[in-house]
């Protein structure tokens, strides 16, 4: 029994301690720390800010600056915190300029709804606006200025359609991944997009406890206990586009519609690529409207697709260079192998005419590129076929992507098992004719004859072009080069005529005859199928094209030029294309006088 | 001769009757005062739950009155009946359709406007159970199968029963009930030690097992980590104590209890007694339950028999462990368990169950020696 009482004692005792430990840890809460606490009552709120991360920026080859980061000012809104609906939503119609029964009726949704959660009400909003927020702070309880980063762009529209834009993140991204939050901006369109992963920071996250009137309390005692993080921000990106270059391609393209690709002819980064219209990156910087966004959707003139990449035409006389290097290499012709000219040329019973209608006479294998003869290059198809044509058509990489890194298009690059696929009809002898002169099925993109060109130009490699410098995945350089595949000699040959189409007296391309360097090209003029009456409107007029390279005996720079319904290619596109392969010598060689 | 009430001897602990009376008037007060605003928002009346806990107070003290005067040797003999309807109860919960989930356990039985916790009851059964057969086997309690086994056996059941509707909380109670008794029992040391061990990895499993009660732990060593998410509770518990200070804001001064809301009159009345009376308030209340505990202690260490020393001290220790466990909650030293303050918070079987305990305590008090 004596064991019993000695053990339920013990008991009592043990469990008594447990209140004397209350007695010290109240003594602690309430007399000792007291007014450390105090400081997170009723009147004090904890409020948990983002931090935000600033996107990483874009830059180009040299390092210089397209894309930014400039601070943008938030108004937030803290539901809790809001205790005069009607006071409040008076003061922020009048520094808002919207109506007060909107504003009150967003408040009321938002205390209802999203209680603890800070939300934005008004985004960007101006100095001004902010200096009267910062005044009103005692009317304005419950309401906070949030420091925010938005994109800047210091080349104002330049390479728009390469570097897209950001919007609000949509439900299917938050889904896959729960760290974008709703108000987050992700990229919606181009390098944003496709490098989000890369561009996007991590945001950090910091209380602060502020006083009635939002003033910010200084709470020593918790600041080692509450745990603020960092942000860190996004990581650059650097673009293979000289930016110099880019904005002389877009101020040529102006007031045009159409696309240009420059290109490093040895490593098929990307120096420049522009394409009109485009969009004004500015109206994305902080929010779209809906009214400018349905504007720009419903736009005739497709403001959103790239045309180097994503619009395929037919490629016109520029195609002759594939025509030419196929019957080389088949050995259907040789260099002296000639034809006459008489204008046009009877296939079956169908009679096929040459640009021009008064004919060129005599002509060479060279003379056919200088003078861009079709009534030659008819002969040269009826000798090689459609079948080995097609082979070539291929192997220059038409009709497949180039597996440059953004969207873009395959075009067509017909044979006789495409036409029976397609249209379940054989193929016409008639129809290798106008192939072999760029027209018909074909359709190709610009920055397909740009690899084309560069393939002419560097000896006979077909390479990937590349937008993105770094970040760059482990690689090596022959993932650079999709195939190795032209003859030397025959290459040789044809740039010779690419030379002298620019170069010699009577060639179609002497406008982009430069006094800087020496420059090779090929035009195009590409016809619009149209239908009788709509004949002459400018919606059909030829499309112009001018694909060059230079320095003709060492070259580095490949140029494509495309101007839609612009006309003869010799005088549209090939003026264009020097200028830009003129600027680039330029910023090559400063000292260099024209 | 079978006596139910012994209606004779009126010579029961005043002090003791004092003290809980006491706390339970303070139980009114702060009732009223931690649900008010909630009452009026929720239900128009800002003495909705004051009344209701008026009438539970009331049932409570006639079931005091009742339970002081019933002869303790009566209770005795209803050891194994009360047993299986406890059995009972707990198996019903567990049926869909009889039992009612809330929030994912599996707690509550519905009888027509009447809800209730069946837990509740056992916790008080297991008392009788355990006095009983501690009793009986008073001289083979050193053996491993008679005075060990066969309690941890059928007590077992009841544990297992509880910690599946899942109520952690209530079974940790049991367990520490079953615990102290058998110690005071006079079971051998070695098991309980080992009762022991196996409970801690048990507890460790259950915890690491289920994410929810990890969070808690979690937020519970560090709950500023998030403030105002899984620690709003604590850090605002903090912050109630930390506005009353010395002397307390006053009754009806909190302005903490709104953000308690809807457990400021249940779980947390505790911090808001903290926020109104102050440190001094505070200190009165926790002496309160000390006079509780040590007249109770008191009362079983000169009981007349065995199985009322048993009895005293099962009842006193699972309304200390209540206490014990809802005071550390509020000061931040234990996890957040939805856990009531006896004889303060608000509810009514709580209310009535521990009143009934202290009824038969005080009944006993007459017989103890003076």
């Amino acid at each position: 029994m004596q064991n019993f009482k000695s053990r339920l004692i013990i008991s009592a005792i043990i469990l008594s301690q447990f209140f004397l430990i209350f007695f010290g840890r109240l003594f602690y809460l309430q007399i000792l720390k007291g007014e450390e606490f105090e400081k997170f009552s009723a009147e004090n709120s904890i409020r948990l800010l983002k931090v935000p991360a600033p996107r990483g920026k874009i830059l180009d080859r040299n390092g210089k600056e397209i894309v930014v980061n400039r601070p943008s000012f938030n108004l937030v809104v803290f539901p809790r915190e809001i205790k005069d609906v009607e006071a409040i939503s008076h003061k922020l119609s009048e520094i808002l300029g919207k109506p007060q029964f909107e504003l009150e009726i967003t408040l009321k949704k938002l205390i209802k709804q999203n209680f603890y959660t800070p939300t934005p009400i008004a985004k960007d909003i101006t100095r001004d606006e902010l200096a009267i927020v910062e005044i009103n702070r005692d009317v304005l309880k419950g309401v906070d200025i949030e420091v925010n980063y938005v994109r800047s762009y210091p080349h104002g529209n330049s390479g728009s359609l390469i570097l897209g834009y950001l919007g609000l993140a949509s439900e299917d991204e938050i889904k896959e991944d729960p760290s974008i939050e709703a108000d987050q901006q992700t990229g919606k369109f181009g390098i944003e997009r496709n490098l989000e992963k890369n561009l996007v920071g991590e945001k950090g996250q910091k209380y602060i406890v502020v006083d009635a009137l939002g003033r910010k309390v200084e709470t020593p005692f918790f600041k080692d206990r509450l745990h603020d993080k960092d942000s860190s921000p996004g990581n650059d990106v650097q673009l293979t586009i000289d930016i110099d270059l880019q904005d002389t391609a877009e101020s040529l393209l102006e007031d045009k519609s159409g696309a240009i690709v420059a290109m490093d002819i040895n490593t098929g980064e990307i120096l420049a690529l522009a394409s009109r219209p485009s969009f004004d990156l500015r109206d994305f910087s902080s929010s779209i409207t809906r009214e400018k966004w349905l504007e720009i959707t419903n736009d005739e003139d497709f403001p959103f697709l790239n045309r180097a990449t994503q619009g395929t035409y037919p490629p016109g006389s520029v195609f002759k260079i594939v025509t030419a290097y196929a019957a080389l290499n088949e050995k259907a012709i040789d260099y002296n192998t000639k034809f006459y000219c008489p204008g046009h040329y009877k296939i079956g019973k169908r009679k096929f005419h040459c640009w021009k209608r008064a004919g060129h006479g005599w002509v060479d294998f060279k003379r056919s590129l200088v003078k861009s003869c079709d009534v030659y290059y008819y002969q040269v198809a009826e000798k090689l076929g459609i079948d080995k044509l097609s082979k070539y058509i291929k192997v220059f990489g038409f009709g497949s992507k180039t597996g440059f890194d953004l969207f873009e298009k395959e075009g067509v690059a017909p044979s006789r098992e495409w036409k029976l696929r397609n249209f379940k009809k054989p193929w016409y002898k008639g129809e290798t004719a106008i192939t072999s002169i760029g027209q018909g099925y074909l359709n190709v993109t610009p920055i397909q004859v740009n690899v084309m060109t560069a393939a002419v130009a560097n000896n006979g490699i077909i390479l990937k072009p590349t937008l993105i410098k770094g970040p760059v995945e482990e690689s090596d350089d022959s993932d650079k080069i999709r195939q190795v595949v032209l003859e030397r000699s025959i290459v040789k040959k044809i740039n010779d005529a690419l030379w002298a189409v620019v170069n010699e007296r009577g060639g179609t391309g002497g406008r982009a005859k430069s006094k800087l360097l020496d420059i090779s090209g090929k035009t195009g003029t590409a016809q619009v199928v149209a239908l009788g009456s709509e004949k002459g409107s400018d919606k059909f007029k030829d499309h112009a094209w001018f694909t060059s390279f230079a320095p003709s005996e060492y070259p580095e720079i490949a140029v494509t030029v495309l101007v839609e319904n612009g006309g003869k290619g010799g005088s549209v596109a090939a003026p264009i294309a020097k200028e830009i392969i003129e600027k680039y010598h330029q910023i090559k060689n400063p000292s260099d006088d024209i | 001769m079978l006596r139910i009430f012994d209606l004779k001897n009126k010579n029961f602990d005043f002090l003791l009757l004092s003290a809980v009376l006491t706390l339970a008037s303070l139980g009114i007060l702060m009732v009223y005062s931690t649900s008010s605003i909630f009452s009026l928002e929720n239900y128009g009346d800002s003495t909705h739950f004051l009344k209701l806990h008026s009438i539970y107070l009331a049932v409570a003290v006639l079931a005091l009155i009742f339970f002081m005067h019933l002869d303790y040797k009566f209770l005795r003999k209803l050891t194994y009946p009360s047993y299986f309807f406890g059995l009972v109860l707990l198996i019903l919960v567990l049926i869909p359709g009889i039992g009612k989930e809330v929030g994912g356990a599996q707690r509550w039985i519905t009888f027509s406007h009447f809800t209730f916790q069946p837990s509740e009851i056992c916790k008080y059964i297991m008392v009788i159970y355990l006095a009983h057969s501690l009793t009986k086997k008073r001289e083979r309690i050193e053996s491993f199968w008679v005075g060990f086994f066969s309690h941890i056996f059928v007590a077992g059941l009841y544990i297992f029963l509880i910690f599946i509707e899942p109520d952690f909380g209530t079974s940790t109670v049991l367990l520490t009930l079953v615990f102290l008794m058998l110690f005071i029992g006079n079971v051998r040391l070695r098991y309980l030690l080992i009762l022991g061990g196996i409970s801690v990895v048990f507890a460790i499993g259950a915890v690491l097992t289920r994410g929810y009660r990890m969070d808690r732990i979690v937020s519970f060593l560090d709950p500023w980590k998030d403030p105002l998410g899984s620690g709003y509770q604590a850090v605002q518990s903090f912050v109630a104590f930390g506005m009353g200070g010395l002397y307390g804001s006053g009754l009806g001064g909190s302005s903490q209890k709104l953000f308690f809301l809807p457990q400021a009159h249940t779980d947390f009345i505790f911090s808001i007694i903290g926020e109104e009376f102050g440190f001094i308030g505070i200190c009165v209340v926790i002496m309160l339950f000390l006079i509780v505990l040590f007249r109770s202690i008191r009362i079983s260490l000169r009981a007349p028999d065995s199985f009322s020393c048993y009895l005293v001290f099962g009842f006193i220790i699972l309304i200390t462990l209540q206490a014990g466990i809802n005071m550390g909650v509020a000061v931040g030293l234990l996890p957040t368990k939805g856990i009531t303050l006896p004889f303060i918070s608000y509810g009514g079987s709580s209310l009535v169950s521990t009143f009934a305990a202290m009824g038969i305590i005080l009944g006993i008090s007459r017989y103890a020696d003076k």
